[in-house]
């Protein structure tokens, strides 16, 4: 025969299944809430190291090749979409005037705001900082030409 | 009763977490740039009247001085600032009253940056403080609110 009454032996006294039944529906709602009030109170927290934006800004590259004639310029524009650095490079031709400017507002060409004697090779001849706008690339004869001469630059801008 | 006390905790802690209602960006203006491309002459100035139309950041920017006859660049040190504009009674520009200047050589990103108040009757100048032995194209750019 089982026996119907439990004893608590720590404290000799005895405890009823009703007694005990009561207690623990008393404490099992308190143990879930506080669980459930940490959790909570948990995910109110903000992370302690925030993350770096990316950088969105992108760089383009343009590759140009034309012809420059005895005395001439040629001129090609492009477009900085925000503030960064302009890299032109002349991959091959003579050698010959190279410049960065602003589009005239009327009848073609460039105002150049940097120049640079440039022989073709590997490394820029040209890197300078410039606000975002409309830019122009200028390749002259430095007074050397007596034909018509093909060359090709690269040209890498934000 | 205690259930519903239990509830109203819970139900607080629940309702912090919420996030807040979001803000609207604040209106960022977009500055307007405008060219001023001209000749100028040895110990001349030139001005060029602008307007800003609401707070925010006005830059100048001396892009280019070029020879009139060549390709090139003029690697001349220039001044230039801004002002007020000055008009007679007709409300014709007719001079500039300088109020910040720099001296710069050309180069493609501005050189020169300040906050104005909104107002119709400013002016952007140049002038060749020594530098120039030649008269020379110049184009600089003005961007503002």
């Amino acid at each position: 025969m089982i026996a119907a009454t439990f004893t608590h032996t720590n404290h000799g006294d005895t405890e009823t299944p009703k007694v005990k039944n009561f207690r623990l529906r008393a404490f099992v709602p308190w143990f879930v809430i506080g669980i459930s009030a940490t959790m909570i109170v948990a995910g109110c927290g903000s992370d302690s190291t925030p993350t770096t934006p990316s950088n969105t800004s992108t760089t383009v590259t343009e590759n140009w090749s034309s012809v420059v004639a005895p005395g001439g310029a040629s001129t090609r524009s492009f477009t900085v979409t925000s503030a960064g650095t302009i890299v032109v490079t002349l991959t091959a031709g003579p050698t010959v005037g190279l410049g960065v400017g602003l589009p005239r507002t009327s009848g073609g060409g460039c105002r150049l705001g940097v120049s640079a004697n440039a022989s073709p090779g590997t490394a820029p001849q040209i890197s300078a900082q410039a606000d975002a706008g409309q830019y122009c690339v200028q390749v002259y004869d430095l007074g050397t030409l007596t034909d018509p001469v093909g060359f090709a630059l690269k040209i890498e801008h934000p | 009763m205690r259930r519903a006390a239990l509830l109203a905790v819970v139900m607080s802690l629940c309702a912090g977490c919420g996030d807040d209602t979001p803000t609207s960006p604040s209106s960022r203006p977009v500055n307007a740039t405008e060219r001023f491309d001209n000749i100028i002459n040895v110990r001349e100035s030139k001005f060029f009247p602008f307007s800003v139309g609401s707070n925010g950041t006005t830059t100048i920017n001396l892009a280019s001085l070029s020879p009139i006859d060549r390709p090139g660049v003029v690697n001349a040190t220039m001044e230039i600032g801004w002002g007020k504009a000055i008009k007679d009674e007709n409300g014709t520009v007719v001079s500039c009253d300088l109020a910040k200047v720099i001296q710069t050589t050309p180069a493609l990103a501005s050189q020169l940056s300040d906050t104005l108040t909104p107002a119709s009757d400013y002016c952007a100048n140049i002038a060749d403080v020594g530098g120039l032995r030649e008269p020379v194209n110049f184009s600089m750019r003005i961007s503002h609110p």
